[in-house]
């Protein structure tokens, strides 16, 4: 997993937040370091039904594009980008659409524990992340 | 006159400028939202539970600002404000539990939300109506007093910059309060 801001048209790069609301799991054939372009998962935080304060993470699902504010602007077209300091330096990438993955695609491309986190009656959205020059 | 003050500057300085409050907020209500829809015995998830999140609805309020879409904005902002202090309870009402300290700001936003939700309501010859309670309370910020003797007198001024500023700020001390009252900062 790795954490990061989405920032979109308009706004500017932030500094490093305390604590992230926003992550994305990369394909497992994914190396950080060096991949100029790979795909992967967005992670949203769901709220834990036990909890009314704590949280987990959760595989955005083409049922909630419409709810998230990254995922609305992509929607229309807008040039969103992933912001990560995973690597220390931030580095920011081109965020875009990739074909969505079915239930049963998710644990061949991200490994076998994502479908947990996954909805199993929608396709799991699935991003394209482009290191911006 | 901080009118003359950036939009980008004027959200800068609100909650909603800042990823980890919005995201509380928005899992918060989310979970709200589902305990409301598994109380009426209806399947629900929390990433498709209704046209309008927090998440949404921020995004939404910078998209039409940095148009120049202002009675858009506005409209953004008065929904969000429906959304956040009437879930608790799950209706239209202000929900039940709402700290004191914050909820004439809420109040505030509710008349301009009948002005703006509401635009075939027209003025009736005996009562106050909305615009009247708005202006009323606008005119107690100094900042904004002249621009409210004018705004009474001109409803087409609702769709100027200054009202969305106005409810903005507004909306970020509700907010603040909220954030407060319900713990939410703790756990970020």
């Amino acid at each position: 997993m790795v954490e990061g801001v989405w920032v979109g048209p308009g706004q500017h790069t932030p500094a490093k937040p305390r604590s992230f609301s926003s992550a994305i799991i990369p394909a497992r054939t994914t190396d950080l370091a060096s991949d100029v372009s790979f795909r992967c998962l967005d992670l949203v935080q769901i709220a834990l039904a036990d909890n009314p304060y704590d949280w987990t993470w959760g595989v955005l699902s083409e049922a909630g594009i419409y709810t998230w504010g990254h995922t609305i602007g992509l929607n229309l077209g807008e040039p969103w980008r992933f912001v990560t300091w995973a690597l220390g330096q931030p580095r920011i990438y081109s965020v875009a659409y990739a074909p969505a993955l079915s239930p049963g695609e998710l644990a061949r491309e991200y490994g076998p524990v994502i479908g947990d986190a996954a909805r199993p009656d929608y396709p799991a959205v699935q991003l394209t992340l482009t290191l911006a020059p | 006159m901080s009118f003359t003050r950036s939009w980008d500057a004027e959200l800068g300085a609100t909650w909603l400028d800042d990823p980890s409050l919005v995201s509380a907020l928005d899992v918060w209500v989310r979970r709200r939202m589902l305990e409301h829809h598994r109380r009426a015995a209806r399947p629900a998830q929390q990433d498709s539970l209704g046209p309008w999140t927090v998440d949404g609805l921020v995004s939404e309020i910078r998209r039409h600002a940095h148009s120049g879409h202002w009675s858009w904005a506005t409209t953004a902002i008065c929904f969000l404000q429906e959304l956040l202090f009437c879930i608790d309870d799950g209706a239209v009402e202000l929900s039940r539990h709402l700290a004191t300290s914050f909820v004439d700001e809420v109040l505030t936003l509710r008349y301009l939300r009948n002005v703006i939700a509401h635009p075939a309501r027209m003025p009736v010859v005996v009562g106050e109506n909305a615009v009247d309670e708005l202006c009323f309370r606008m005119d107690r910020d100094p900042e904004f007093a002249q621009f409210a003797a004018e705004l009474i007198g001109n409803w087409s001024l609702f769709g100027d910059r200054r009202v969305t500023v106005f409810a903005l700020r507004r909306l970020n001390t509700a907010g603040r309060g909220y954030i407060r009252q319900l713990g939410l900062l703790a756990q970020r």
